[in-house]
C-alpha cells in the first residue's frame, strides 16, 4: 500500500515536471495551414494582388480576400497573410482614417493571436509603399506574426531585415511579386 | 462721282468685304481644324484619318483648346481604346507615348483614338507649375524635334481669372479656385460652362459617341511622389488593373495600382469610369521636372529617370491593360510596332520617333 503510495506521487510529481518543463511558446507556436485568408492593413491593392498570385491558374482554387476584415471573419482560419501598405486613396475610398485603419488592423491581430493563427506579414508594394504611417503598420504586424515576406524592392534600406531580427522571425525576400505566391503555398502546404 | 462710277466702286466694294470676310472664315476654319500647327506629329501609317475634338463639342471651334484627335483603325472587330497623352502638359512621358503610337503603331483589330495635346492652352504656354524648360529636344534618323514643355493647366488668357473657390460641376465640392482650369479637377464637364468643362464635355461625349470600353489618361508625378509608377484605376475595372501589374513584361517597372478614391470627383479614372461604359485608367511616371524651380531638370536624360524609360513605362502599361481584357474579356485592341521598354532605353526614344 505504502509502495503504492510512494509510486503514484512519484507518477504525478513526474507528470507535473514534464508538463513544467514544456517551454510555454512551444505548446502556444502556431503552425501554418490552410484555411487561409488574406487581409490588408493600409488599404492598398496589395492584398489584390496578393489573391491574384495565390490564385492556382489551372484550378482556379484562391484563397479569399476580405480588405476591411475584422476579428469574426477570422473564426476558423489557420493562417491570416495580411498584405501590409498604406495607400492614402484606399483609405479614402474606404471612409477611414489611418488612425481607424490602426485600430481595425489591432483588433484583428489580437483575435488572430487568441485563435492561435499563424500570421505572415507581406510587403509587396516597394518603395512607394515604405516610410511614415506604412513603417509604423509593418512595425505593428511584425509584433505579432511568424513569418515576413517581401520584395526586395520594399527592403532596400533593410528595414524589413531588421524588424525580423528584433522580433526573431524569419524575413524571406523575393524578387518579384508573382514569386510571393509560391514562396506562401510552400508555407501553407507545409512544405 | 456719276453714277456708272459710283455703282461700280459698290459692287467693288462688296467684292472686298466678300473676299476678305471668305479669307477670314477660311483661316478661322484652318485653326479650328488645325489649331496647334506648332506641334510636331507625324502621323504614321496606321493613322486613318484625323479630326478634333470641336467634333464633339462644337463650341470649341476657335478656341485655344481645340485639339487634334487620331483615328488608328484596323477594320477589324475589337474594342475601341482611347489614349490621351498632355492632360497636364508638362507632363511629357504621355506626350511622347501618344505621339510615338501616332507615329508607329499599326492597330489590327479593333481602334484606338489618340490625342497627344489634350490640352491645347495648356500646350501653348510655359510651365507656370514648376518653372520646367521651354522646350525639350530629342534627336531622331530626320533630325533634331523640337517639343514644347507646357503648363498643367489651361491659360489664364484663354479662360480668365480663376473663381476664389471653384465649385465642382455637379458634386458641388469646393476645390481650389485654379482646379477650374485643370482638365483632370472638371470631369465630366458643362456644355455651357468654362472653357476647360467644355473641353472635358467634349471627351465625355467622345467616349459614348464612339463606345470607347478602354480609356487611359497618361500623367507625370514627381520623382519622390508615392503615385510615381502607378496605374489609378477606377473601382469597377481594378481587377483588370491588378492584372496588368502582374503582367511580366511590367515586373521591371514595379507599378503599383490604386483604386479611384470616391471622394475625388473631377478625376479623369473617376467620372470616365463612373459616367461611361468605358474601363478607366491613369498612369503616372516619374518625371525629373516636376519639383519646384525644375528650370534646370533634364526632363529627357536624367540618369535615373530618362525619358525613354518614361515612355517605355506607359506603352508596357498599356500593353499590360489590354492584355488584362483580352484575359478577362476576350478581345483586345491589336497593335504592332510599338517597341519594348528595354529597346527605347538602349536605343533611345529618338530612334522610334519619325
Amino acid at each position: 500500500m505504502r509502495n503504492t503510495r510512494a509510486i503514484m506521487t512519484v507518477v504525478a510529481l513526474a507528470t507535473v515536471i514534464s508538463f513544467a518543463a514544456i517551454p510555454y511558446g512551444a505548446v502556444a507556436a502556431p503552425t501554418p495551414g490552410k484555411p487561409a485568408l488574406i487581409i490588408s492593413a493600409g488599404q492598398s491593392t496589395d492584398g489584390l494582388i496578393l489573391k491574384q498570385v495565390l490564385t492556382d491558374r489551372a484550378t482556379k482554387e484562391t484563397i479569399p480576400y476580405i480588405q476591411m476584415a475584422e476579428p469574426k471573419d477570422l473564426s476558423g482560419i489557420k493562417t491570416l497573410i495580411i498584405a501590409v501598405g498604406v495607400s492614402n486613396k484606399g483609405l479614402g475610398a474606404a471612409g477611414i482614417d489611418i488612425d481607424k485603419e490602426i485600430s481595425r488592423v489591432r483588433s484583428v491581430l489580437s483575435e488572430a493571436k487568441k485563435n492561435d493563427c499563424y500570421i505572415i506579414l507581406a510587403h509587396i508594394g516597394g518603395s512607394a509603399r515604405r516610410g511614415g504611417t506604412s513603417d509604423q503598420m509593418s512595425r505593428l504586424v511584425a509584433s505579432y506574426a511568424h513569418h515576413i515576406i517581401i520584395v526586395n524592392d520594399s527592403n532596400e534600406d533593410a528595414f524589413f531585415t531588421k524588424l525580423g531580427a528584433e522580433e526573431k522571425i524569419s524575413v524571406i525576400s523575393v524578387e518579384g511579386r508573382t514569386q510571393v505566391g509560391p514562396e506562401i503555398n510552400k508555407l501553407i502546404s507545409g512544405k | 462721282m456719276d453714277q456708272r462710277r459710283f455703282r461700280k466702286l459698290i459692287v467693288m466694294s462688296i467684292l472686298v468685304i466678300a473676299l476678305s470676310s471668305g479669307l477670314a472664315a477660311t483661316a478661322e476654319t484652318e485653326f479650328a481644324r488645325d489649331p496647334l500647327s506648332s506641334h510636331d506629329v507625324r502621323p504614321g501609317a496606321g493613322v486613318t484619318h484625323v479630326g478634333c475634338m470641336s467634333d464633339y463639342n462644337a463650341a470649341l471651334h476657335f478656341t485655344p483648346v481645340d485639339t487634334r484627335v487620331y483615328y488608328l483603325e484596323s477594320g477589324e472587330p475589337g474594342p475601341t481604346a482611347l489614349i490621351l497623352g498632355g492632360t497636364h502638359a508638362n507632363e511629357i512621358a504621355g506626350v511622347m507615348a501618344a505621339t510615338l503610337i501616332i507615329e508607329r503603331a499599326v492597330v489590327t483589330a479593333g481602334r484606338i483614338i489618340v490625342v497627344p495635346y489634350a490640352n491645347n492652352s495648356a500646350a501653348c504656354q510655359s510651365d507656370s507649375t514648376n518653372g520646367g524648360p521651354e522646350w525639350y529636344y530629342i534627336q531622331t534618323p530626320s533630325g533634331l524635334r523640337k517639343f514644347k514643355y507646357g503648363d498643367r493647366r489651361t491659360s489664364v488668357s484663354h479662360q480668365g481669372k480663376d473663381p476664389a473657390r471653384y465649385i465642382h460641376y455637379p458634386s458641388g465640392k469646393a476645390l481650389s479656385g485654379n482646379s477650374a482650369r485643370d482638365l483632370n479637377r472638371v470631369y465630366p464637364g458643362k456644355l455651357n460652362g468654362n472653357l476647360t468643362e467644355k473641353l472635358a464635355w467634349a471627351y465625355m461625349q467622345l467616349i459614348k459617341s464612339e463606345a470607347v470600353t478602354i480609356a487611359i489618361d497618361l500623367h507625370e508625378a514627381g520623382t519622390a511622389s508615392k503615385l510615381a509608377n502607378t496605374i489609378v484605376a477606377n473601382p469597377k475595372n481594378l481587377d483588370y488593373a491588378v492584372m496588368a501589374v502582374l503582367d511580366e513584361s511590367l515586373e521591371g517597372c514595379n507599378m503599383n495600382v490604386d483604386a479611384s478614391a470616391p471622394n475625388s470627383p473631377g478625376l479623369s479614372h473617376r467620372e470616365w469610369g463612373d459616367v461611361t461604359r468605358a474601363a478607366a485608367y491613369l498612369i503616372e511616371t516619374p518625371n525629373p521636372g516636376q519639383y519646384s524651380g525644375a528650370v534646370n531638370a533634364d526632363v529627357v536624360t536624367d540618369p535615373a529617370n530618362p525619358l525613354a524609360a518614361r515612355v517605355g513605362t506607359h506603352l508596357t502599361a498599356i500593353e499590360a491593360i489590354f492584355a488584362a481584357h483580352e484575359l478577362i474579356d476576350g478581345g483586345r485592341p491589336e497593335w504592332t510596332g510599338i517597341p519594348a521598354r528595354g529597346d527605347l532605353v538602349e536605343r533611345g526614344l529618338g530612334s522610334y520617333l519619325r
